[in-house]
């Protein structure tokens, strides 16, 4: 808070803001006093006063337990509640997605409430009418959007309330964690409006429970706490001194190691084996897919090239997957994934690192392996499916050219892994008294 | 085994009538009729929830997931079909519906609990539970108006397993809360099955319906789509959800290996194999000291990576005489489900009183970032009876990692190589 900002590129400049509520013993009390107008009981800070500037064009994380004063600060923010304390200006149209129902009026439609919200944001009515058939289109709601909004679902709530937040040329846009009652495609959609709305220069607040997810989107974070603004900094750090502070017992005189070990290279086994008896290779298997290329192969072999008909855990083993290209591939990627019998995902990877500086070219007709190398880990006893895979463009935006599952079942026959989803070999494992 | 069908819904169907304006509705309303346009939100849809069982519903935003639901849970009155229920309902619908902004959480707890057939004595037997599993500090007894929605889930979801149901309905809820709490609420779910409750399990979260449900059907536009093994349902989903992105006609989906029979999933039971943590009990006082965390070099660290060697030591302290002990460590995610462990060697005697310390040390898998709970249990009796007499509360163990990995337990690839083969296939 140093104030050398020029207000000119702060978009919310937020001044010994706070909130604090009257606790009541009951609700005959509470009504007694609104109607006496007393301010008695049992002062409770929601959020104790703080000071924070957003500039224009940031991306500010916001973290911390539940309770902690986020989204008690998020409807400071937008105007939804009044402070006790302090004042936020705002520079621009400030819109938001904040707890399910909050701006929206249950009796009226989806329609009525997004013109509703537009206007009171200050779009004209020309505007309005403009913008609803992307409002509709977004949310994907189909006939819902003229239903009344006490029938949706919360998940229909939020797309709406999404949708209309990022079509009213908001200069800041202030997102809830609400947008995790999605599902998958639509959370997807909204992540990349988000870095959308952001890379275009609009001034963005998110919370999320996910301190990864928060540090992925946004560079600078703070830490709410008890309604105290505990950290404030770049979202790593202020991420890493949250995961600290939930560790209660594990919290050392030896503070945080932060830095990153290299790979290990000690390889512990265990004292029996693991046998693995790999099946063969199914076409037939459950596969979906665009089309374009086709995985014609899964095989395991030695590192030294020979195929295998069993290997043991721990083993360095290689798997080679091999696909037909039917169009020309200019930035193929191969994968695989290893599931457990419940369909849970072991472990897997892909080509993408390997190839991504230079993408090798296929010719419709061409043939490509990719080899992953690794010592295959410790499981119990169980089978196991090989899900391999040929996309095409970048890890993060791709389409299935070629997906199989259980494509090949792995089995294993043997093991000394008795209990967990997978087996971990000790180093040591000792027990003594101490004195 | 029909005596074990805990609801029964045969061709379960719900109309809404729109109606051009309210007068309309009003009209429609006082005339008995329908009248207006009719808009299909389920349709025809039929199904079986057993005794024990943990049943996934999954489909987009609008499948009618939730219109379900609300008719199981008679919150809702059918257009067409049957559902019958047996036993008693506990809902976890929609965020904090049935709850009171007004009253604080005891208070809505205490009108929860009379709702759902408790009598006053048997709330003053459990609203202590309520608030310790919700452990929402000082806010227990403050107006809920005053609460963010994951302190809503929290007492939601409390209150709810606490007044004894036969079936739980849980609806997205879990995803708003934090970590520690997830994962108390999955435990609780599983062993809830486990004990023979049933359970209706609404998710957006893959992970989650697979690590809690073996069987799973899937809406879609209001139908039943699929019926199945929570793996295989939530695959034809996934495949039909890249068609709509793709928008390719082209899209082939084929589902089932033909001529072969689906596997039947393995339960839940059966894939826990021999978690430790079911051992028999045989508690003797005393207590676990310490849980910590140290790298190769054996300094002390509070975050540990993928990939990385790491020590964990385990102090603790039986006030009762001990043959011939040892301990075990347990490593769970944040579905609670177990990720792996180790039993130490089995130590030589130790007197009353006297403290002990167990050191594992392993290279940690490369396993996703986030929270993991390393549970700790004191076991007595060698390998051949073994019981726990001492366990400690579970301690976060915050797992950061590199390298991209989207399963369990990841393995770091030693070498990733491509070769291709210019010519075209032989024919």
């Amino acid at each position: 808070m140093t104030g050398e900002a020029s207000p000119l590129v702060d978009a919310l400049i937020v001044h010994d803001l706070g909130k604090r509520y009257l606790c009541d013993a009951t609700p005959l009390q509470h009504l007694a006093n609104a109607l006496l107008g007393r301010t008695n009981g049992t002062p409770f800070w929601a959020l104790h006063p703080l000071t924070l500037r957003i500039r224009a064009g940031e991306a500010l994380g916001v973290i911390g337990r539940n309770g902690s004063g986020k989204s008690t600060l998020l409807q400071l923010l937008m105007g939804t509640l009044a402070p006790t304390t302090g004042s936020v200006s705002r520079r621009g149209r400030v819109a938001g997605l904040l707890e399910l129902g909050a701006g929206f009026n249950p009796d009226f439609t989806g329609r009525e409430n997004a013109v509703l919200n537009a206007a009171n944001l200050g779009l004209t009515p020309q505007q309005i009418t403009q913008r609803m058939p992307l409002i509709e289109a977004f949310a994907q709601i189909g006939d819902y959007i003229d239903r009344p909004m006490r029938e949706y679902s919360s998940g229909m709530f939020s797309r709406l309330a999404f949708s209309v937040a990022i079509h009213v040329d908001a200069e800041v846009l202030i997102i809830d964690e609400i947008l995790s009652v999605g599902d998958a495609e639509f959370q997807h959609r909204c992540r990349q409006r988000m870095r959308q709305f952001h890379a275009a220069g609009g001034t963005l607040v998110f919370v999320s429970q996910n301190a990864l997810e928060m540090a992925s989107i946004c560079p600078r974070a703070i830490w709410l706490d008890q309604g105290h603004l505990r950290v404030e900094g770049p979202s790593d750090e202020v991420a890493a001194a949250y995961r600290a502070a939930l560790l209660g017992p594990l919290r050392a005189a030896g503070g945080v190691e932060a830095a990153v070990g290299g790979a290990e290279t000690i390889t512990a086994r265990f004292e029996r084996p693991m046998r693995v008896v790999p099946g063969p290779f199914r076409p037939d298997a459950p596969q979906h897919g665009a089309g374009g290329a086709r995985v014609v192969a899964a095989a395991w072999h030695h590192p030294d090239g020979a195929a295998v008909t069993e290997f043991e855990g721990g083993d360095e083993i290689e798997l080679r997957i091999t696909v037909h290209a039917e169009t020309r591939l200019s930035q193929p990627i191969i994968g695989f994934i290893l599931r457990d019998a419940r369909g849970q995902n072991l472990f897997g990877d892909n080509s993408f690192l390997t190839t991504a500086e230079n993408p090798p070219q296929v010719e419709p007709g061409g043939l490509m392996s990719a080899v992953f190398r690794f010592a295959f880990p410790y499981l119990p006893r169980g089978t196991y499916t090989l899900a391999p895979s040929i996309l095409e463009g970048t890890q993060a935006d791709h389409v299935h050219l070629h997906w199989m599952e259980e494509a090949m079942a792995v089995e294993v026959v043997e093991s000394p892994v008795e209990f967990g989803l997978v087996g971990v070999p000790m180093i040591h494992a000792t027990l003594a008294r101490c004195d | 085994m029909s005596s074990d069908v805990v609801i029964r819904a045969r061709g379960l169907g719900k109309v809404y009538h729109r109606h051009a304006g309210e007068g309309a509705r009003l009209r429609a309303m006082l005339s008995g009729g329908g009248g207006g346009e009719a808009v299909r939100v389920l349709h025809d849809v039929s199904f079986d929830l057993q005794r024990g069982e943990a049943l996934g519903v999954v489909g987009r935003n609008g499948a009618g997931k939730s219109t379900l639901l609300k008719i199981i849970s008679k919150t809702l009155t059918p257009s067409a079909g049957t559902v019958e229920v047996t036993g008693r309902v506990a809902t976890l619908l929609e965020l904090g519906a049935g709850l009171h902004q007004d009253y604080t959480g005891r208070e809505n707890a205490r009108f929860s609990a009379t709702i759902m057939g408790l009598s006053p004595r048997e709330f003053a037997g459990v609203v202590d539970r309520i608030e310790a599993f919700a452990d929402l500090g000082g806010f227990f007894d403050r107006r809920i108006a005053e609460y963010s929605s994951g302190m809503y889930a929290r007492l939601a979801f409390s209150i709810n397993i606490h007044c004894r149901p036969d079936i739980l309905i849980v609806d997205e809820i879990l995803s708003v809360g934090d970590i520690a709490f997830q994962m108390k609420c999955l435990d609780f779910l599983r062993s809830f099955c486990v004990q023979g409750g049933s359970l209706l399990f609404v998710s957006h979260d893959d992970a989650a319906v697979r690590a809690l449900c073996d069987r799973a059907i899937w809406l879609d536009g209001g139908v039943l789509a699929a019926d199945g093994a929570s793996d295989r349902v939530l695959r034809r989903y996934h495949a039909a959800t890249w068609r709509r992105q793709s928008g390719a006609d082209s899209f082939a989906i084929q589902d089932e290996v033909p001529g072969q029979p689906a596997a039947p999933p393995p339960s839940v039971e059966a894939s826990a194999n021999r978690d430790p943590d079911s051992l028999p009990e045989a508690l003797v006082p005393g207590a676990v000291s310490a849980v910590e965390l140290f790298d190769a070099a054996g300094r002390q660290v509070a975050i540990v990576h993928g990939g990385q060697r790491i020590e964990v030591r385990v102090r603790f302290r039986a006030e009762a005489a001990l043959t011939a002990p040892a301990v075990c460590l347990l490593v769970r995610n944040r579905m609670a489900q177990l990720l792996f462990g180790a039993r130490s060697e089995t130590a030589a005697p130790l007197p009353a009183g006297a403290e002990a310390e167990a050191r594992f040390a392993f290279v940690l898998p490369y396993m996703p970032s986030q929270e993991y709970a390393l549970a700790v249990l004191v076991l007595e009796g060698g390998a051949e009876a073994p019981r726990i007499v001492l366990r400690a509360a579970p301690v976060l163990m915050p797992v950061s990692t590199v390298h991209i990995s989207q399963g369990l337990a990841n393995v770091r690839m030693h070498a990733v190589r491509i070769e291709c083969d210019p010519e075209p296939m032989g024919a």
